[in-house]
């Protein structure tokens, strides 16, 4: 209280001493490094968050990792909403470039490889070229393209940050429950230390709801329960496998999977709190959810089958899941936004979409123990017996996976027939998810006459969840950027072509080699 | 019954499609097409693929095929254990899945209707292109194909003028093109500017009324078509630097040509045996006057013209509706404008000899054009002649065009000629723009097919609300009245008698569902139109039931299958399931 006092006073005698804009931008200087300000309350993209969430979110979209780390993300966020650029730039020797990820943008700009940012002087001067790189890639209809959607990110960095400038993203709650933009607030209050109350004050006047909500998205921010879950995962990998031989280590496995458990299970319920609705309405919360699923269904199926080595497939297909989670932030956005329109129904949103997710958890798991059983058989474990073993499990998590998609599938025609008045409309996500069980159904029944025998099931399982991933991602990454665009350098395309290409090269290896085995062992 | 096996279950062709062989094949051709079905959408967009392979026949076979697989494999199971009552249920949900999927598709309904504020409406659009023929006093209309190919049609509309008019042609996916017509006169170049660094074609007409341009720009480079003695005077006049004139009035047809240094007061002058007045005419335009002309002939037979010259904006007569008349054989030209631009002029005469003249400022050179090109004094510059159409002229006509995934892009067209007093008229519709032959005023339109409501829907409001703090919409919703008594009606009204409808909360009234699909807000008066889709489906309740079978027969196979439940196994040990 008396630090705000004398502050005031300051701020007093400095608006006495130097009028007009200089003045309000020297004390407008002074409360952004106001600590009261990181809790406020903002409202952005239609959501009520924590000034300094929002103020971190837009940082890392704006400017290059390592951007001026000296003040923390709301001073700069507040420094920038009061147009204090130069402040910022000066005092702190921050610079300001606007981040540039694709070599070709930055050729466009007159830039080397090696700068990975553009002044926003130079973004401004070049605006028109990038304007017109991205109207002429939209006549070749390659607009999503990685180059075209860098364009498109760095013009909207200009214009995030000519919003930001004018006052415009800042929105202020006042005591009548609502939200006026930092420029209208300017213009309503005189005198900045009016303006510093009002913003300090802004968290007293939300609602109990909003209140707790926000607690609980510093809460989450705060503890990053995934990020935490990696290394718990890792370590029960480890566990696991060590337990195998040694008994004395499934203790320390158990307890892993617990807190691992509990670790998940505490994230999830908070992102459910804070969004009030099921986790699974972007990738990335679908990635988090079969994580948990696979690892889960692992837990379950080795303690049933008296098998620690399937919880050691458990914990490293929930590791893909977290890495994924932490690494591929251009493909999974971990943002929780608001929703569509049309998915904006609670109820078929957790049963439809968490029984599809659950079912692509389910192969998933048979996925990786196909895989594992794959490169084993390459680098020379070639029981026959421990390999139907393996595939005795895979195909118990196949039949449970191709329950859970065909009820999926059913829930998701009941939902689009009750919100659009369509069971099934060929829509390319439906399509896929019924073409992946298809292959499934294809691959069961095949087994079932004895076709696919030993190695030769394990490397259906290795094929049959390429058409998952297809469904799963490749119909957004895939499909939607359209084939004849060349959309394949950004991140979500690239990682699957990626995946599709080592699991054909590790599927044909295998075959190869059995065939060779096979052969050796006719000739004796 | 089903005590005993069936006998048909030993012929070899029954064993064949009973077979999980057969299933698998059709299994895995159901997979290749939904794949191919899938990419393709994702290139030739949702209408093409359903059309080319959704809806078609060989995959209704391969469903049929499925279905015939399902079925053998359970009367091969006969007689009935009970063990094997989840891959019973199981196989007949499928069954009955599809059965369902049969009904919507042939005996519902699944359109839209537009609702405008304030407007009672009842018409419902379907999916289906119809083409209607109207004369004012009876409409007719023809079903089109489901076709992604261009199909030849052969129906007939007869009218009461004796006239008929026959449906040719039907593009499903159409572009623009065009083909040619007699024209006497008319002259089609195809032209190849290029230098080591440029090339650009241009297709110049020297007449207006076709979709080929008179002139154009390429850079700084301008082309025009003139007529033949047009171009001559003009090289009296460009290329003798002696004449000093600003101004010249050209008749383009007669090779009439005078030359003025300004026309500061009315010009009175003669013409042959006409008497002609040049008076000066400014418009006010953004604060400047823009110099015009007024130019009037007056014959001696009573033969009078007035017209407008704004040498700015055109050399052309401007019409009252301030448009170049390109038609009009008079030209009125500032020569500073053209001597400022490098420019090509082309022209041929009725011999075939054609003449070019080309340049900037006071050089100009004017020479036959022959050979295959000639060669400009700009930037080492060649003109070449690609080809050229005589005496006949270009009319916008449609082609066989390329789907696109943007649905926007995608238009149909259809081809239709009239038949009156032994004379032919073609005329092309397409879904955009309805189109009128000129012989009979029969109007003809392509759109969708059409069925009425039992009763009537008016937009009484819509309500759109947006994400706080964005413009995305969270949500629409519309506020509709109805008008008409039908049974079940009442009970689906709320706030006295208006529905709601909005997204998931569709509207269901005597046996038709409501969803509200999409809105159009009116440029002008900012009133929002709301869209609603319209289904009635009579297979709903066996998709249901097919989908509950499934999930019991799915829990309880596998509860058997892994001895969570147990039969007893009895004598029979043909027809086990799983392992």
């Amino acid at each position: 209280m008396r630090n705000s006092t004398l502050r005031f006073i300051v701020a007093l005698s400095l608006g006495l001493s130097v009028l007009g804009s200089a003045g309000s931008a020297a004390r407008a200087a002074d409360f952004c490094l106001n600590p009261a300000l990181e809790d406020q309350p903002i409202l952005a993209d239609g959501r009520v968050t924590p000034l300094k969430l929002h103020a971190a979110r837009v940082k890392k979209f704006l400017f290059p990792s390592k951007a001026c780390s000296e003040i923390s993300a709301t001073a700069l966020y507040c420094y920038l909403s009061f147009n204090q650029r130069a402040e910022v730039t000066q005092k702190y020797k921050c610079s300001l470039n606007l981040k540039v990820d694709h070599e070709k943008t930055l050729e466009l700009l007159g830039l080397t490889h090696e700068d990975k940012s553009v002044s926003l002087e130079a973004a401004q001067v070049a605006r028109e070229k990038l304007v017109n790189a991205i109207q002429g890639l939209q006549q070749k209809g390659q607009e999503s393209s990685g180059f075209g959607s860098d364009i498109g990110s760095v013009l909207g960095r200009m214009e995030k940050l000519g919003s930001i400038e004018s006052g415009m993203d800042w929105k202020i709650l006042t005591e009548s429950h609502q939200w006026i933009e930092l420029k209208g607030l300017q213009g309503k209050l005189a005198g900045l230390p009016d303006l510093e109350t009002a913003l300090v004050a802004s968290r007293a006047h939300v609602t109990e709801d909003e209140a707790k909500s926000l607690k609980l998205e510093t809460l989450y921010e705060s503890t990053k329960p995934f990020s935490f879950a990696i290394l718990i995962c890792l370590a029960g990998f480890l566990f696991s496998i060590l337990a195998v031989n040694l008994p004395k280590f499934s203790i320390w496995a158990a307890l892993s999977f617990i807190l691992l458990m509990g670790i998940e299970i505490y994230g999830m319920a908070l992102r459910v709190m804070v969004s009030g609705r099921a986790p699974v309405t972007n990738m990335y919360e679908t990635v988090m959810w079969s994580g948990f699923g696979i690892f889960t269904l692992s837990i379950v199926l080795g303690l049933k089958l008296k098998d620690k080595r399937i919880w050691a497939v458990g914990f490293a297909g929930n590791s893909v899941c977290l890495f994924m989670m932490s690494f591929a932030s251009t493909m999974l956005d971990s943002t929780i936004q608001p929703l569509v329109p049309v998915l904006r129904d609670n109820f078929w949103l957790s049963t439809h979409v968490t029984t599809i997710t659950l079912s692509y958890a389910c192969l998933a798991l048979s996925w990786f123990i196909c895989n594992f059983v794959l490169i084993r058989y390459l680098f020379g474990t070639r029981d026959s017996a421990s390999i139907d073993r393996w595939n005795y499990v895979a195909r118990l998590s196949m039949q449970i996976g191709a329950v859970f998609l065909a009820a999926g599938i059913i829930l998701g025609g009941i939902w689009a027939d009750y919100s659009w008045g369509r069971f099934w409309g060929w829509d390319p996500k439906e399509t896929w998810s019924l073409i992946a069980l298809v292959i499934y159904i294809a691959i069961l029944h095949g087994r079932h006459v004895g076709w696919f025998k030993g190695l030769n099931f394990t490397l259906m399982g290795g094929f049959g969840f390429m058409f998952v991933l297809m469904a799963w991602f490749g119909v957004n990454y895939i499909l939607a950027v359209g084939l004849h665009s060349y959309g394949f350098s950004s991140g979500g395309a690239a990682f699957l072509i990626s995946i599709f290409t080592a699991e054909l090269v590790l599927l044909l290896a295998t075959y190869a080699v059995s065939k060779k085995v096979e052969g050796s062992a006719k000739k004796k | 019954m089903f005590k005993q096996r069936l006998p048909f279950t030993r012929n070899k062709y029954f064993r064949f499609f009973a077979s999980v062989k057969f299933a698998i094949i059709a299994l895995f051709s159901f997979v290749a097409a939904m794949v191919y079905g899938t990419f393709a959408e994702s290139i030739y967009g949702t209408e093409y693929v359903g059309k080319a392979v959704y809806y078609t026949w060989w995959f209704y076979a391969i469903e049929g095929a499925l279905s015939m697989s399902i079925i053998f494999a359970v009367l091969d199971r006969i007689p009935l254990k009970k063990r094997l009552i989840g891959f019973y249920l199981i196989h007949l949900s499928f069954v009955l899945l599809l059965t369902g999927a049969l009904l919507t598709r042939y005996l519902g309904i699944d359109g839209s209707i537009i609702l405008p504020p304030g407007e009672y409406r009842s018409n419902v659009r379907l999916n289906e292109d119809v083409f209607y023929l109207s004369d004012g006093k009876d409409e007719q209309s023809f079903r089109m194909p489901s076709s992604v190919n261009p199909v030849d049609l052969d129906q007939v509309a007869f009218f009461a003028d004796k006239s008929q008019v026959k449906l040719v042609k039907f593009l499903p996916f159409a572009k623009e093109g065009h083909t040619f017509r007699p024209a006497p006169g008319f002259w089609i170049s195809d032209w190849l500017i290029k230098n080591d660094k440029f090339q650009q074609q241009i297709s110049l007409a020297n007449h207006p009324g076709t979709p080929v341009p008179m002139s154009g720009d390429l850079g700084p480079l301008r082309m025009e078509v003139l007529q033949p003695a047009y171009l001559a005077t003009l090289e009296k006049l460009l290329a003798g630097s002696a004449d000093s004139s600003h101004f010249v009035l050209v008749n383009t047809a007669n090779g009439f040509s005078k030359g003025f240094s300004e026309v500061k007061a009315p010009l009175k002058f003669s013409i042959g045996t006409a008497e002609a007045t040049l008076s000066p005419a400014h418009v006010q335009e953004g604060g400047g006057n823009i110099e015009g002309f007024e130019f009037k002939v007056q014959g001696k037979d009573g033969d009078n013209k007035m017209m407008s010259f704004f040498p700015k904006f055109s050399t052309a007569p401007i019409t009252k509706s301030m448009e170049a008349d390109d038609a009009s054989e008079w030209r009125f030209v500032d020569l500073s404008a053209i001597r400022g631009k490098n420019t090509v002029f082309l022209a041929r005469d009725p011999s075939g000899t054609i003449r070019i003249g080309f340049g900037k400022g006071s050089k100009w050179t004017f020479a036959k054009f022959e050979g295959k090109s000639i060669e400009l004094p700009w930037m080492g510059l060649k003109v070449e002649l690609l080809g050229q159409e005589v005496d006949q002229a270009p009319v916008m006509a449609y082609e066989e065009g390329t789907p696109s995934k943007e649905e926007g892009k995608n238009f149909k067209a259809v081809l239709a000629r009239l038949e009156k007093d032994g004379r032919t008229e073609d005329l092309w519709v397409t879904n955009r723009e309805r189109g009128e032959f000129q012989s009979n005023h029969v109007i003809a339109q392509l759109g969708q097919s059409e069925v009425l409501l039992p009763f009537e829907m008016m937009l009484d409001h819509f309500k759109m609300e947006q994400v706080p703090g964005t413009d995305r919409p969270a949500s629409y919703e519309s506020f509709v009245r109805i008008k008409g008594s039908v049974p079940g009606l009442e009970g689906a009204l709320t706030d006295g008698n208006m529905a709601h409808i909005y997204m998931n909360n569709p509207l269901k009234a005597a046996g038709y569902t409501f969803y509200q699909s999409s809105y159009f807000q009116d440029e002008n008066s900012g009133q929002y139109s709301s869209v609603l889709s319209i289904n009635r489906d009579p297979g709903r309740a066996v998709k249901y039931g097919g989908s509950l079978v499934m999930v019991l027969g799915l829990i309880l196979h596998f509860l058997v299958i892994y001895g969570y439940v147990k039969f007893d196994q009895g004598k029979n040990t043909k027809g086990t399931v799983s392992t």
